[in-house]
């Protein structure tokens, strides 16, 4: 698999305050990445920057572009949606479909109608008009009508309900993705996008904490359930995270060999979201 | 490759055709319209009580009375001198009378919604005869100047409010984030915008402006009928079409010229503004024209900032805001040039401030 985004050193601050930290990151064609953070990562800037709306130093390509000098060009392969509610309020749904179909040559206006068919979303409605996820429903049909290679998600689901949400994520997965297209999605809601991603990104601070493959998880983190006397034991060896459950703890280690464990109770693999806040929380500490 | 580039170019402008519909269509065809009732409603009543009919009624009676064989209707008195001004009903009084039959010459008509009705002069009722004359072209002038620097004003407040916000409002709205996921460059769209104000308004303006100049025709020729006379004889002798559009498809575009640096300046404080583009746009040209005065003691910000203003007013150096033929000898083409630089310059900038610093 080749890589479609290549990223070393990127750096952006914002007054002085850096919001996107020496990042190095690399995405391969035909992954599911979810980029997982708090609000005030740095998670929008570093979508930003690889989608050349915002400068950045360091060396960065995407598709073997760089994004904020081949802007324009790189839009042809590379799809967003950037916020929730960007889409030109003053519009009819027939006139964005117009405006879309006219500047991008890869968009497939049959299709988005046929997308739009299936919701509440009627032409001849005003965008403005349009409820929150009845929006959200025309910019995934929009985008999801244009043959790209790449499709950046900044939050695409951030407040909605969870029937639009699921709703969402299940269509992206079943009308959209195969292995030619790539999806990167961030949010901090992170049992949202957990079941359909191969790969995780958790970023902190401006700062890239974790970077995985979703297989490669369960080889190298264990969640154990302990109870009573084990729980001593099992504190003592070193430890990515712990919670407390029923009766005793969740400890979440990595790199320790599965066999150790076993006699100290339930071993299994983490969640993606626990091992999230184990990972953040294990961060704010240090 | 060909079609779509057309079609990208005319998928740009009928965007942005279609979010300002109202200032650049609507508003201007109402007006029109307005304007073509309020003449309708002249001529229907032109025996009774207006002031349309007063003066006409004196010609006719003048007419009668041998005094005078024809009327004049003259046309565009001011574009004679390339700019569309308010008042100076005098100046324009045209106050030689023709048999209307008589041939004139081609160059002395011009048309637009400026209707002189000239009466002959009165000389044997012991009335001076500018003063009889005036009185009653003040009574008429002014309605039509009104109503027809109203449309040009309507176009230019349209065009002003328009560049201001077109590349503020969807940074506010942060529409631009849908835009800009887009195959679209920012030179396309800044010039798409540029292209709206210079060229696509005006044009609409323009096409609405000759629409309402037939019906005005129309009307004079349902006028001159209604009075008797011949209005096929009396029109052809006093219309010259194909002057008439080329004075005012090139008084436009000559007009395009000298705005483009003050259409840029307009877009470039819309690219940059965080809360006011109108305040970016302004305070600082004042406060450059204060300062120079104050320090410098001359004015060359300010002169240069007249010469590639609309100018409302007549003058017989400036260049005006033409839409109905300019005096192509009195251009002053250095200042021309440099405007163009200038409006290439701020363009560029407000290209490169809206790929950068779009953000509010």
């Amino acid at each position: 698999m080749t890589d479609i985004i290549k990223a070393r050193g990127l750096f952006r601050a914002f007054a002085g305050v850096p919001a996107v930290d020496h990042v190095d990151l690399d995405i391969p064609a035909g992954a599911v990445v979810g980029l997982i953070g708090p609000n005030g990562a740095g998670k929008t800037t570093l979508l930003r920057a690889l989608l050349g709306l915002t400068p950045a130093q360091g060396e960065l390509s995407v598709l073997g572009r760089q994004p904020v000098r081949e802007h324009a060009r790189l839009m042809e392969e590379v799809s967003f949606i950037a916020d929730t509610a960007v889409l030109p309020r003053w519009m009819r749904v027939d006139q964005l479909l117009d405006a879309v179909n006219g500047l991008h040559p890869r968009f497939d206006r049959a299709l988005a109608e046929t997308f739009l068919a299936a919701t509440d979303v009627a032409p001849a409605r005003r965008v403005g008009e349009l409820s929150k996820g009845m929006t959200v429903q025309l910019h995934l049909a929009l985008v999801m009508a244009i043959d790209a290679r790449l499709l950046i998600l900044d939050e695409p689901t951030l407040g909605l309900d969870i029937l639009f949400r699921r709703r969402f994520f299940e269509q992206l997965l079943n009308d959209y993705f195969d292995e030619q297209r790539t999806i990167l999605i961030s949010t901090h809601q992170v049992e949202e996008v957990e079941n359909i991603l191969t790969h995780v990104v958790f970023m902190d601070h401006g700062r890239i904490v974790l970077n995985r493959p979703l297989a490669e998880l369960e080889s190298s983190f264990v969640e154990l359930h302990c109870v009573g006397d084990a729980v001593a034991r099992a504190e003592s060896i070193p430890h990515v995270g712990k919670r407390s459950i029923l009766g005793g703890k969740a400890i979440i280690y990595e790199d320790v060999e599965r066999h150790l464990l076993t006699p100290l109770g339930d071993c299994r693999t983490p969640s993606v979201s626990d091992l999230f806040v184990a990972k953040l929380s294990r961060e704010v500490r240090s | 490759m060909n079609r779509s580039r057309s079609l990208r170019i005319f998928t740009l402008l009928q965007r942005e055709l279609r979010e300002h519909r109202r200032a650049f269509f609507w508003a201007p065809l109402l007006l029109a319209v307005l304007l073509a009732v309020a003449m309708l409603l002249s001529v229907l009543v032109v025996d009774r009580i207006s002031v349309f009919g007063d003066t006409l009624i004196q010609v006719i009676e003048k007419q009668a009375d041998g005094e005078s064989p024809g009327i004049i209707i003259r046309a565009g008195s001011e574009d004679r001198r390339g700019a569309v001004g308010i008042g100076d009903a005098e100046d324009s009084i045209d106050l030689a009378s023709r048999p209307a039959t008589q041939d004139v010459p081609e160059s002395a008509w011009d048309f637009d919604l400026d209707w002189t009705f000239s009466p002959p002069p009165v000389t044997d009722r012991g009335m001076p005869a500018s003063e009889a004359t005036d009185e009653r072209i003040r009574s008429l002038n002014p309605l039509l100047n009104l109503l027809h620097n109203a449309l040009l004003l309507v176009l230019m407040i349209a065009v002003a409010q328009y560049l201001l916000g077109a590349l503020y409002d969807d940074r506010k709205d942060r529409s631009i984030l849908f835009w800009r996921s887009l195959p679209v460059s920012e030179w396309e769209s800044v010039l798409s915008k540029l292209a709206v104000a210079l060229i696509v308004a005006p044009a609409i303006l323009i096409a609405i402006s000759i629409l309402l100049q037939v019906v005005t025709t129309l009307l004079a020729m349902l006028m001159v009928w209604r009075l008797d006379m011949q209005p096929m004889a009396v029109l052809a002798g006093n219309l010259a079409p194909a002057r008439l559009l080329v004075d005012q498809i090139g008084g436009w575009l000559l007009s395009a010229l000298w705005l483009a640096p003050t259409c840029a300046w307009l877009l470039l404080a819309s690219a940059a503004a965080r809360r006011s583009p109108f305040l970016l746009a302004v305070v600082p040209v004042i406060g450059a024209i204060v300062l120079e005065s104050i320090f410098l003691r001359t004015s060359v910000v300010l002169d240069a900032v007249g010469r590639h203003l609309p100018h409302l007013t007549e003058s017989d150096d400036g260049v005006g805001f033409y839409l109905f033929g300019p005096d192509w000898a009195a251009v002053d083409w250095l200042s021309l040039l440099a405007g163009l630089v200038f409006a290439a310059l701020a363009t560029t900038l407000a290209v490169t401030l809206r790929r950068h610093r779009w953000e509010i």
